[in-house]
């Protein structure tokens, strides 16, 4: 991971200074150059802005003491000239600043989601689609000014400041020195009070992400509110989800406000008796007019740049909270890592199949505590004084191209066995290998993902489709395959009818959240998504389990085809996929019941599995 | 198309007054503030300066010295600090106020027509615009009053300048007029630039919502890197368009202060000859400085209000491009938030006589939707009071569909429904419970509790909920689910396995003891001992007149009649000997018939 630094201890508000500039670094380090284009831009804003009320003083001092036409003519256009140069500058420098923060806070979404999908499923568990998009598009977004004005923006106006009571002191040291000592004080208040609102701040994007999030759930889940009476309630759920982000704002808009009083109020009234000063500097003769408006003007000139001050220090807390919830995502780290140095599947290349084996293999889930798995196998485990395991020491192995038919009642562990072989968990104890014939078998954790993901192919419960068109949800937007390469495999699987049934064939958008597509139709793209790969080991969970009879015959003939060549484990429960298995597990409460060759079991009358297939039920358990 | 154009006709002046009219008691206060800070405030502060001025140079008006000016001036700051953190507080309130009123309505909506549009895009894209658009139209209105409050202040200034001096006050306004030509020619551009930057950003929050819908698909196909390629696309896209939009606004705002600019410019030019004399004195000439230092903000301010009512004419239109045609008139409509006080109880309608159930008859039920195409034609059947009525048919036939259009989920195009011989008129909010409740095909669940998934609002007291959990087959899960009821079953109800959620979802239906059942091929995700105990439990319910869609032999056993469905027609309903004798496509669907083709789509002509 690229992006990475300490984790600031405890619950302290504050970050320490070497994470910002890790950051910085990270994210700017690139983009020095505009940076530095930005920096002298800010600067060159600032010293013509310093200038145009000299301009204005010597024209009203040549004017009073009536001067040629000419020279405050001269005057005049010297003011235009600049003002519009300022402008200039502006733009300019608002186009760079643009390009700079969209630059970093892109490069830091993609870090952000890099990191994020890479974590355990357990994790994705505990988060809502809609909290992560709050999270990347909305927490990120606060950083935005933070990397591209904030640091410079600080310096230029502190500068501004700083040159101001330095220009004011040549005039009259008095009227500089009461300056001066107003704007330390006041600049020493708001360095003290700088982290007061962070908290605030986080508040109110905690507040927006679990708004958005309990508004997602509810979009996805509008029918079934609609057709079991919840809408009112769903409302009032709403509504105390409003509290909470209410309460927040308006906590936040004092926290993060605080600067007027403690900033804002004691500059004026500072600037204020610095004015009332020069009048009377002016009445004794020490001054002139001219210079009694410049005070005048400078001091009201400070307004600015200490409001900015101030609005870049509301935006530095607003970052802050920004960051820390950014670094709760990335100090979470996935427990299935790739190795360093990862080892090599070695096929002879094309169609081969691959063997399987487990080791002793035991799991538990430990972080999901309200898991059903683990409480049923918790209630089964408890009951013989044993520890929570949902696998307890499995082992098998299944030689490359034999065809495993898993069976196994709800919760026995038959999903949890097939999440372990895709590495979406790792054995607690044991290990998992796989391996071509002409190769020693290798672990799991030995090998790339990429290697493991090209070579073990799965269809999970849940087909999970993209608003997309159906050669994206078939690729995963991997442009890399050609439609001929679609075709044919839409070919193979002989559902090219229904193919053709689409509107715009493969640029056919599919709405999601099952609109549009039957749940049927959507095992027929996830049949699609896996062959497409082409992997050595196929895994179906319950593949068939919405498409209709007559369809899954079709599927039933395509299936035959490509699992010619290829080893496949089968979570079945119908009698078809059974039959085609060389082998069968019967798995009961994380323990393997049963395993053996299909046909000596079938021809074993006191087996499980004979018993279930004279239960006469067609549907077997799974 | 129409819809676009029926929801085109409320002007976002409309909706703005509707927000701002929504919380008299807090916008009220919230306006006179900033009338405070925007007109009165800053005119009297010019005016004191220059009355410090003119006490200065001996042209004082009234009988102050300069430090009594100084006095009043620090107490109108202090008064405007203090004042501004009201303001800040104030503001906050109204904000959450016309946010939550727009996106409380959008919910609404949404719910109360699920499919009526079926969503232009993913739940993450009407996520974007619940979110993103909702709060541009909110700030706006709410922005909006300190540019009134600058509108005043220039008011006041434009005459007190007349007073002073007509001719350098037409000098200095008169490349004001400029702006006006100018917002004229951003216009188009400006509607143009945001619309691109809205969808774009709607694209990327539909993305991610739906890459971590489809996270554990995603990971098994090792499919990261073309996702995160994808996702690098949408950010680069977003950024293009955003900078073209941000750099764009600020131009055209930058070029409007520069006018002013000029018109400080002009006065230094014109007024060379004038200064220091009795008509127009060093304390002028300040007061003249610092109106056009406002103006300067207010001209700016002013061209981005031009600019952003044209933006958030483009955030409307996204608005009303997901809710139901004609209901975008809705969005702002005044409705009780419960924003403090007391939550109300939900409210809870108890089964009586006249929600009993004899029969429901469908005649001539239609619909036909989306780029798929899929729909129904013609749809008519009966069910009569305790009942088991099957719906079988394969892929793409319309069985869903009849389910959905019948419960007035989508929008029926033709075709009455009767409940007890009385016509149905709105299906939507006729089928509720105690009438009927329905488990979808993937049922969906929420990161609560266990009990307030089932219960949903029902009060606990009134229903038997270990019943309803007991008829859904949950006693033995409950009874080892650490937590139990109180569980949290995780984002979208993850943590439960696929059966169990649609086991919870059955619950949730049978705690509303309705007289209708629709299920839609619950069976699904149940191993077969528990789904025909569910089966069992569901036959020995009180009420159960049932319709389900049920592939399953089990399921099409135990039917007192099968409902045929082919093409998104019915072709046939009986008992399922009635069907396999008549039926060839009935004993396809019973035999599996490997040559069996599937529907070869119902989108074609």
């Amino acid at each position: 991971m690229q992006y990475s630094y300490e984790v600031p201890e405890g619950h302290s508000e504050k970050i320490p200074l070497k994470v910002y500039v890790s950051i910085f670094g990270r994210y700017l380090g690139s983009r020095w150059k505009m940076v530095g284009l930005i920096a002298v831009s800010v600067l060159l804003d600032i010293g013509l802005r310093l200038v145009s009320p000299q301009i204005i003083s010597r024209f009203i001092d040549e004017a009073m003491a009536g001067a040629e036409q000419s020279e405050l003519l001269r005057l005049s256009i010297l003011f235009l000239v600049f003002s519009i140069l300022q402008q200039g500058f502006l733009i300019f420098s608002s186009y760079i600043i643009q390009s700079v923060t969209w630059g970093a806070t892109n490069e830091l979404r993609n870090d952000v989601m890099e990191h994020t999908l890479g974590l355990d499923l357990s994790f994705h568990n505990n988060h809502s689609p809609g909290e992560m998009i709050e999270r990347i598009v909305g927490d990120i977004q606060q950083l935005g000014n933070f990397f591209s004005r904030m640091t410079i923006t600080l310096v230029a106006n502190l500068l501004i400041i700083g040159s101001i009571v330095v220009l004011l002191w040549r005039e009259n040291w008095v009227l500089g020195a009461i300056l001066a000592g107003f704007i330390s004080v006041i600049l020493v208040i708001l360095y003290l009070t700088r982290n007061l609102a962070v908290r605030s701040f986080r508040d109110v994007r905690k507040a927006y992400g679990d708004l958005f999030g309990f508004m997602e759930e509810r979009l996805a889940g509008m029918e079934d509110i609609a057709g079991n009476g919840g809408r009112e309630y769903t409302l009032l759920r709403m509504s105390q989800q409003y509290r909470r982000v209410r309460k927040s704002e308006m906590a936040q808009s004092i926290m993060g406000n605080l600067f007027y009083l403690t900033g804002f109020l004691p500059f004026m009234v500072g600037i204020t008796i610095v004015v009332g000063v020069s009048g009377d500097l002016f009445l004794k003769g020490a001054i002139s007019l001219g210079i009694v408006y410049l005070t005048y003007h400078y001091t009201t000139m400070m307004r600015q740049p200490l409001q900015a001050i101030g609005f870049q220090l509301r935006n530095f807390q607003n970052a802050t909270a920004g960051i820390w919830r950014i670094h709760e995502l990335m100090n979470i780290q996935p427990t299935v890592a790739e190795p360093d140095e990862p080892l090599a599947l070695v096929s002879n290349g094309g169609n081969e199949p691959l063997g399987v084996q487990y080791d002793h293999v035991s799991f538990r889930y430990d972080d999901m505590p309200s898991s059903e798995l683990l409480a049923l196998a918790k209630r089964e485990h408890q009951e013989q004084g044993q520890d929570a395991l949902i696998l307890d020491d499995v082992s098998f192995t299944l030689a490359p191209g034999n065809i495993l038919g898993l069976l196994g009642r709800t919760g026995s562990g038959k999903t949890t066995l097939i999440r372990l072989l895709c590495r979406l968990y790792d054995p607690v104890s044991g290990a998992i290998r796989i391996g071509y014939p002409q190769q020693n078998m290798v672990d799991l954790r030995d090998l790339s993902f990429a290697d493991l993901r090209r070579d073990v192919g799965v269809i999970t419960q849940q087909v999970q489709l993209f608003y997309a068109s159906i050669r994206d949800n078939l690729t995963f937007f991997d442009h890399n395959i050609t439609d001929e390469k679609i075709l044919e495999v839409i070919h193979q699987l002989g559902v090219e009818d229904w193919f053709k049934s689409m509107p715009d064939g493969l640029d056919t958008r599919i709405e999601s959240g099952a609109i549009g597509l039957s749940a049927g139709e959507s095992q027929l793209l996830a049949f699609t998504r896996i062959f497409l790969r082409d992997p050595g080991l196929i895994i179906l969970d319950e593949a068939s389990s919405r498409i209709d009879p007559a369809t899954e015959a079709m599927l039933e003939k395509a299936m035959d085809r490509l699992i010619q060549n290829r080893t496949a484990i089968i979570i079945a429960h119908r009698l078809e996929t059974v039959q085609r298995a060389d082998e069968i597990m019967i798995l009961s409460n994380g323990v393997i019941q049963e395993y053996g060759k299909r046909a000596a079991l079938q021809a074993d009358e006191k087996s499980i599995f004979s018993q279930l297939l004279n239960t006469g039920m067609e549907e077997v358990l799974k | 198309m129409s819809k676009q154009a029926n929801n085109r006709k409320t002007s976002p002046l409309y909706h703005l007054w509707k927000l701002v009219s929504f919380k008299p008691g807090i916008f009220i206060p919230f306006f006179l503030l900033e009338m405070l800070f925007f007109a009165v405030f800053p005119q009297a502060i010019g005016l004191l300066m220059r009355e410090f001025f003119n006490v200065l140079s001996g042209e004082a008006q009234f009988a102050m010295d300069h430090w009594g000016i100084v006095a009043v001036i620090i107490g109108v700051s202090v008064a405007t600090n203090i004042g501004n953190l009201a303001d800040f507080l104030v503001y906050s309130v109204v904000h959450t106020n016309f946010t939550g009123l727009m996106r409380r309505n959008m919910l609404y909506r949404l719910l109360h027509h699920p499919g009526a549009q079926p969503y232009p895009e993913s739940t993450g894209e009407t996520i974007s615009r619940l979110r993103g658009d909702t709060d541009e139209v909110a700030r706006f209105a709410n922005e909006l009053v300190s540019p009134i409050g600058q509108a005043v202040f220039a008011i006041t200034a434009l005459v007190i300048m007349v007073q002073i001096s007509p001719r350098i006050t037409l000098i200095a306004m008169l490349p004001t007029l400029f702006i006006l030509f100018i917002s004229r020619f951003a216009t188009q551009k400006f509607i143009r630039l945001r619309k691109a930057r809205r969808s774009a950003s709607g694209r990327l929050s539909g993305m991610i919502g739906e890459i971590f819908s489809a996270v554990e698909s995603m990971k098994v196909s090792g499919a990261e890197k073309s996702v995160i390629g994808k996702f690098n696309e949408l950010t680069e896209d977003l950024r293009n368009k955003a900078i073209k939009d941000t750099v764009f606004h600020e131009f055209i705002h930058f070029s409007y202060s520069s006018i002013v600019n000029l018109g400080t410019g002009f006065i230094l030019l014109t007024m060379g000859d004038l200064i220091g004399t009795q008509n127009f004195t060093v304390g002028d000439f300040s007061l003249f400085v610092y109106y056009l230092g406002y103006l300067s903000e207010f001209m700016g301010m002013f061209g981005d209000i031009m600019a952003r009512y044209q933006q958030i004419t483009v955030s409307m239109d996204r608005i009303a491009d997901v809710l139901a045609p004609d209901s975008i008139k809705t969005l702002t409509e005044h409705n009780r938030l419960y924003l403090t006080g007391s939550l109300p109880a939900v409210p809870y309608v108890a089964k009586t006589r006249e929600h009993w159930l004899s029969e429901v008859r469908v005649e001539g039920l239609s619909f036909q939707f989306g780029p798929t195409g899929h729909g129904i034609q013609n749809v008519s059947f009966t069910l009569p009071r305790n009942t088991f009525t099957v719906i079988t048919g394969r892929i793409g036939s319309g069985k869903t569909t009849v389910l959905r259009t019948l419960l007035g989920l989508l929008p029926r195009e033709s075709g009455n429904i009767y409940w007890n011989d009385q016509l149905v008129e709105d299906p939507a909010h006729f089928f509720q419970p105690p009438r009927c409740a329905y488990t979808p095909q993937i049922p969906q669940l929420f990161s609560e509790s266990m009990k307030e998934n089932v219960l949903m609002g029902m009060p606990e007291d009134a229903v038997d909920l270990d019943f309803a959990l007991y008829t859904a087959v949950m006693e033995d899960d409950l009874k080892v689910i650490e937590g139990g009821l109180q569980a949290t079953l995780g984002a979208r109800g993850v943590r439960l396995s696929g059966g169990q959620r649609q086991r919870s979802a059955a619950a949730r239906m049978f705690v509303r003891d309705p007289e209708l059942l629709v299920l839609d091929d619950i069976s699904s995700a149940l191993d077969v001992e528990t789904e025909k105990k569910l089966w069992e439990r569901v036959f020995a319910l009180q009420n159960h007149t049932i319709l389900a869609v049920s592939h399953r032999h089990a399921v099409l056993e135990n039917a007192d009649q099968i409902i045929l469905m082919q093409g998104g027609q019915v072709t046939a309903i009986g008992t399922l000997d009635e069907l396999l004798e008549t039926q060839e496509e009935m004993r396809q669907l019973w035999f599996g018939n490997g040559d069996t083709q599937p529907e070869p789509g119902s989108s074609d002509s």
